[in-house]
């Protein structure tokens, strides 16, 4: 198993961009490359290379099990777990959420300082599997 | 029979007379031939008694006629007598049947009516002028009268001392004058004002009460005195005019408060009703106000004999639920209400909302009487409320991620060490935070549960796990208050088919309430308990209890005890409101009870799983 190094966070609020992209760099130590937009995961996906994908599911336009949708056609994402970040959510819809082939689900409001280790937890329980 | 006694009398006064004669003239002439007996003197003897007979009868015969013409004269004044007072009685009778007439007649005029009997009456009294008065203190008003034109008009007011009424109203009964100026009253000013020879009255009583006098006057004498015939009819018409003022005020009053419950119910948005639901099981609408317009598009005369018009309008879905519930309101005689939707003509359906309360009628049918109202404009702006809270709601949760994602990064010294001061600030902004979130959760939950969009994972399980569960994640909050949680639980193995995170939402709600009002050091008591197939759990705490003017609103949405208590305990005022949703999601309930001062007790109850369904599960 690899190391985790290269994230791409996709999310309409900038706010948010910049918290998680704060939390995930400074508190974790990752590489994060944010999207604003579906549209602009799927131009930037094969420069960037992400080795995880972290998704805001409600976004105007492309929301993000489209987004994820897309991306499949288009790349390999066998290796490549990709993460939902949504509100406060039922088990029974988290289940849907894996369903569309996400790996695990991020409540938001997230906490900053967990948030590295949590998506490291992930990481290790997609390459256990 | 009277002329053959007299007949009889005179002849046998002849036939006496006549034998009285024939001894006496007998007699004289047996002595006379006695003394000189000639043949002369017996001639002269019979001739003296023919003579003597004769004028005998002769006066006899005047006797006769004499008697007989006094006889006859007696006769005849007596028939001359009865034919009078036949008449005054056929007078008096066809005087008091046509008041009867006019009294059982219904006109609603009723100065009309009473004019009427007033020239009835003046016709049988044969007294020109006849008053209905009403007397206040010293006003002698004019009610109604019937007298020649232009002497007198109805609302006209006198002095009560210038009328004879004041006499009658001294003297207590009826008052009967038959000629003025030669009675002690002579120098009444009312006689020295109109001088009216003739008068006759009474007082009127309405409910027992002084009210007024009936009088009947004439300006000449009486040629006959008032018979006592006269005075009872007086006495008589002032008591039937006494009680057909009662009864018309009686009708007024009624027809008073008929109109008065018109104007104010044609004021009131929906409307008012009686509602009759009768042994038979049909049912009509004995009153209702014109309201029914805008609820049913109905008149009330529509449904006046019979309510399936307005039933025929409930939507379909409702039907059953009005039915039920106006069933189960006749069988326990309690409060009907309902909110249901009706058809509109146009397609749409209003929304109503009616309460009504039942009572038991003699005839074994119940009568409601209540009230209807148009809900729909309350309904739409529900409906806007909540899009309003759910949308504000998510809004707020964008934002209040970033937040207190910033103020997490912060607080976790992330850009470096904090200042002891700054760091005590960031601490305070996220507890705030965590505030927020709670309460945006709260009404997420909420619009979720109206919407009817909340999913339940509903799972047989075994109930215990559940509350530890529930108190494990409770006791650091508890802690915050000194509270510490004790749980009771008597049977170990009680299986209950929900959604887990919901009932330790529950369950949560429940806990933090019994910590939060509790006194530092107290113990919340949790105790498990199964009755027959319902597992009880009761949370009970030693706090401050539920005042029981707060009791009826704890479970409504947005409800605290009071705003005080809520600065310094904090909380939505939803948690009770949600809990209620959850526990009936779940075919559970929940309840409470409480002494302000000794503390609270609320439980949940949740039916109990049988093992054969919880075997079913476990493979």
């Amino acid at each position: 198993m690899t190391a985790l190094q290269r994230i791409m966070h996709v999310e309409d609020d900038p706010s948010i961009q910049q918290v998680a992209k704060i939390a995930l760099e400074a508190v974790g130590g990752f590489t994060v490359h944010t999207c604003s937009s579906g549209q602009q995961a799927l131009d930037d996906y094969q420069a960037f290379a992400p080795q995880l994908i972290l998704l805001d599911v409600m976004m105007p336009g492309m929301d993000g099990p489209t987004t994820l949708q897309q991306l499949r056609q288009k790349f390999d994402l066998s290796k490549v777990p990709a993460v939902f970040m949504t509100a406060k959510v039922q088990s029974s819809e988290v289940e849907s959420y894996k369903a569309l082939g996400a790996a695990d689900v991020v409540v938001k409001p997230f906490d900053p300082m967990a948030l590295s280790g949590q998506i490291r937890r992930i990481w290790q329980d997609f390459h256990q599997a | 029979m009277i002329n053959q006694g007299v007949n009889r009398t005179t002849h046998f006064l002849a036939w006496l007379g006549s034998f009285l004669l024939i001894l006496l003239f007998g007699y004289l002439s047996w002595q006379g031939y006695q003394q000189a007996p000639s043949p002369q003197l017996l001639i002269r003897w019979l001739l003296a008694f023919g003579v003597s007979e004769l004028i005998l009868l002769l006066l006899v015969r005047e006797i006769d006629r004499l008697l007989k013409r006094l006889l006859q004269q007696a006769q005849q004044a007596e028939q001359l007598k009865q034919q009078l007072a036949s008449r005054q009685n056929n007078n008096y009778q066809q005087a008091l049947s046509t008041l009867n007439n006019i009294a059982t007649s219904f006109d609603p005029d009723w100065r009309k009516q009473l004019r009427q009997a007033l020239q009835v009456a003046a016709d049988y009294l044969q007294l020109p002028i006849a008053i209905v008065s009403k007397i206040e203190h010293q006003d002698y008003q004019v009610l109604v009268h019937s007298a020649p034109e232009g002497l007198l008009q109805d609302g006209s007011h006198f002095d009560l001392g210038s009328t004879y009424c004041s006499l009658t109203l001294a003297c207590g009964t009826v008052l009967a004058i038959d000629q003025m100026s030669q009675s002690q009253h002579a120098q009444h000013p009312c006689f020295r004002a109109f001088a009216l020879e003739s008068y006759i009255g009474s007082a009127i009583q309405v409910d027992s009460k002084p009210f007024g006098t009936v009088s009947f006057s004439s300006a000449t004498a009486r040629t006959t005195p008032f018979s006592q015939l006269e005075r009872d009819f007086v006495s008589l018409l002032a008591r039937w005019i006494g009680s057909s003022i009662e009864r018309r005020q009686y009708l007024e009053a009624q027809v008073d408060a008929a109109q008065r419950l018109k104007k104010i119910a044609s004021q009131l948005p929906g409307m008012v009703f009686q509602f009759q639901l009768k042994p038979d099981g049909s049912s009509c609408f004995p009153y209702c106000s014109e309201g029914i317009r805008d609820i049913y598009q109905l008149t009330p005369e529509q449904v006046k004999d019979d309510a399936s018009a307005a039933f025929a309008l409930i939507h379909p879905d409702d039907l059953a639920a009005v039915q039920d519930s106006v069933a189960s309101s006749a069988a326990s005689l309690s409060l009907w209400k309902s909110d249901y939707r009706v058809r509109r003509p146009d397609g749409d359906y209003l929304w109503v909302t009616g309460r009504s309360m039942p009572e038991q009628q003699p005839d074994g049918s119940v009568l409601w009487h209540g009230f209807i109202s148009d809900l729909t404009e309350r309904k739409r702006i529900e409906r806007l409320k909540d899009e309003f809270v759910s949308t504000v709601s998510h809004e707020l949760r964008t934002p209040l991620t970033a937040i207190s994602g910033a103020i997490g990064l912060l607080h976790g010294q992330v850009f470096g060490a904090l200042p002891e001061q700054a760091r005590q600030m960031t601490e305070l902004a996220q507890a705030n935070v965590k505030k927020l979130q709670l309460l945006i959760n709260d009404l997420l939950d909420m619009d979720k549960l109206i919407a009817g969009k909340m999913q339940f994972d509903m799972q047989p399980q075994p109930l215990l796990p559940i509350i530890q569960a529930a108190l494990r994640d409770n006791q650091s909050y508890a802690q915050q208050y000194q509270v510490s949680y004790q749980l009771d639980a008597e049977p170990k193995d009680i299986w209950v088919r929900v959604d887990n995170m919901r009932l330790q939402q529950v369950l949560t709600n429940l806990l933090s309430n019994a910590a939060k009002f509790s006194p530092p050091q107290a113990v919340v008591k949790v105790v498990l308990q199964q009755q027959e197939t319902t597992a009880l759990i009761r949370v009970i705490d030693s706090g401050c209890g539920i005042s029981d003017d707060f009791k009826p609103y704890i479970f409504s949405k947005f409800s605290q005890a009071d705003s005080s208590d809520s600065k310094t305990k904090g909380g939505t005022g939803l948690g009770l409101a949600i809990s209620q949703q959850l526990m009936h999601k779940m075919q559970g309930s929940i309840g409470f009870h409480s002494d302000q001062g000794k503390g609270s007790e609320f439980y949940l109850l949740l039916p109990v799983v049988s093992i054969a369904e919880h075997s079913e599960a476990i493979p």
